[in-house]
């Protein structure tokens, strides 16, 4: 195999394990938004979510 | 003007060749003809078969349109076709050859010296340089038009990097895939074998002693125009598709990095022009090449194919003397008719050029790929004056020629079917004595109504080439 492919696919999997952390935090985020939690903690769920490339769970409900 | 039709005679009657075809067009029903033809384009969408047009900003790279309708060759022809480019291919070998040898052919006064040796594509580096096989154009592209009945014409012979075939190889598969029904009917000859020989050819002009030679596909990246073809072929070959940087030299041997360490690299197949070969020797701003490849080159360690300086034999002030070459080096009468060409370094040439623009074709010297050219019955007043001065300042940049009746084929257009001009580059592959090809090439139409420029990169679109075996 040629180093430079060696290389490539080296820094793809490097990438995508880079990936891993704020999808996992953007799902946990998700999932606290669509739990009951306190108002003032909701906010930051949404944030959190939208930041992730996700949409708010409920149906009518304002993001910040 | 009237055009040859490669379907129909001139009264309307369909050619022998084309009538298993034509019966079979008749027969489809339009919409079975539609679904296909939308199920092709959905086909090379999803392989990537792309081509970038260098300039345009909307989206990189384009697909090449596909047509359904074949260029059907009879075997009769082709064989004739063939003999005439095996001679062709072996006269410019043995022309470069002696170019960068003895040069006999400019001793004999055949060719006047200062057109080669003082041509930008003549390579002072390559002299006395031997060669495997003393092959240079181990793959040339020869661009060929019909204007007549068994009446054809060499328009360019690309001997430098040619492209096209992988083209030739999927409009091919996707026939195939789309009207097995047309493959039992017909008697078509396969294509599919040429990436084998095209690796058997490179194997054969390896380094002197090297019993299992190491080849490799060099291109410049993936933003090179016809990258998808180099992948494509060096996949096909099941060899490393190489950039500059993977090489180096070393001792005048050339290697690949590769995770095992150096690997010795015997032959490359190069997609990159001369000039970016190796920033020592060519051009010092290239990043793409090799530093030092020249020099293990001219050692013998290292064969590159097409070798370099084959510039000097495709360039366009060049090919007027093709025929000659033949009559010098082989001492035959050439079976594929060269276009009359006027050579605008000539006075007389340039004045009858200068006063016949509206009937002629001029063509940049060292132009290619279709752009920096006038096609005078096609083009307006502005454009015809605007080449009369390009031609009066440097005269020896233009080279002239009478407007072709190009053949033309029954073409998919919006409109439905109507003809549109084509012209075939077959592939020709060269290795010590032996000159082959498969059968057929690549054909190109110009999809524009009565345009006559069938270059990809000015809207071209391709179909596949039947040749039909008796």
């Amino acid at each position: 195999m040629l180093s430079r492919t060696a290389d490539h696919l080296f820094w793809m999997s490097r990438y995508i394990e880079r990936a891993e952390s704020p999808a996992c935090r953007a799902s946990a985020q998700a999932h606290m938004s669509e739990a009951n939690v306190t108002p003032e903690l909701k906010p930051v769920g949404f944030g959190a979510a939208k930041a992730g490339g996700l949409r708010p769970a409920v149906q009518g409900e304002t993001t910040c | 003007m009237n055009f040859y039709n490669e379907m129909y005679d001139a009264n309307g009657g369909v050619r022998a060749h084309y009538k298993g075809y034509e019966d079979w067009l008749k027969a489809t029903p339009p919409e079975r003809i539609e679904r296909k033809r939308a199920e092709a384009d959905l086909a090379f969408h999803r392989v990537g078969i792309t081509f970038a047009v260098y300039g345009e900003e909307a989206g990189k790279e384009r697909l090449i349109p596909f047509d359904i309708i074949p260029r059907v060759i009879p075997s009769a022809e082709w064989k004739s076709l063939r003999s005439g480019l095996r001679q062709r291919v072996k006269a410019l070998n043995m022309f470069l050859h002696d170019v960068y040898h003895d040069q006999e052919i400019l001793k004999a006064g055949k060719i006047p010296a200062e057109q080669v040796l003082n041509n930008a594509q003549f390579r002072p580096e390559m002299m006395g340089v031997d060669l495997p096989g003393n092959i240079y154009a181990h793959i040339a592209g020869v661009d060929i038009v019909r204007a007549g009945e068994g009446e054809f014409y060499v328009l360019e012979d690309n001997l430098r990097v040619p492209s096209g075939v992988s083209y030739m190889l999927e409009d091919r598969k996707m026939m195939m895939r789309l009207f097995p029904e047309l493959f039992a009917k017909h008697k078509v000859a396969p294509v599919q074998h040429y990436p084998d020989m095209l690796l058997e050819k490179l194997r054969a002009v390896a380094p002197k002693g090297v019993s299992n030679p190491t080849v490799v596909v060099l291109t410049p990246g993936a933003y090179n125009s016809a990258y998808f073809e180099h992948t494509f072929l060096a996949q096909q070959m099941g060899v490393e598709l190489v950039e500059g940087r993977d090489l180096f030299v070393k001792d005048e041997v050339v290697y690949m990095r590769t995770t095992q360490g150096p690997r010795r690299v015997d032959v490359i197949y190069r997609r990159l022009d001369d000039d970016y070969m190796d920033p020592l020797a060519f051009r010092a701003d290239s990043s793409l090449g090799v530093p030092g490849i020249l020099k293990a080159y001219q050692a013998g360690n290292v064969t590159l194919s097409n070798a370099i300086g084959t510039g000097v034999a495709d360039d366009k002030s060049i090919y007027p003397y093709v025929p000659d070459m033949i009559r010098f080096y082989l001492g035959e009468e050439p079976t594929l008719n060269n276009v009359p060409t006027y050579m605008c370094r000539k006075p007389d040439d340039l004045k009858y050029v200068l006063d016949n623009l509206a009937k002629l074709v001029v063509k940049e010297v060292h132009g290619a790929g279709g752009y920096g050219m006038l096609v005078g019955p096609a083009s307006t007043r502005e454009q015809i004056e605007h080449f009369r001065q390009l031609l009066i300042a440097k005269p020896d940049g233009y080279i002239a020629q009478p407007t072709l009746a190009l053949s033309n084929c029954p073409t998919f257009v919006e409109e439905g079917i109507a003809p549109r001009h084509l012209d075939l580059r077959p592939f020709v592959l060269s290795s010590g004595d032996c000159v082959d090809m498969v059968p057929g090439g690549l054909t190109r139409v110009a999809l524009t109504k009565g345009s006559l420029v069938v270059n990809s990169s000015q809207g071209g679109g391709t179909k596949d080439t039947w040749v039909l075996e008796d």
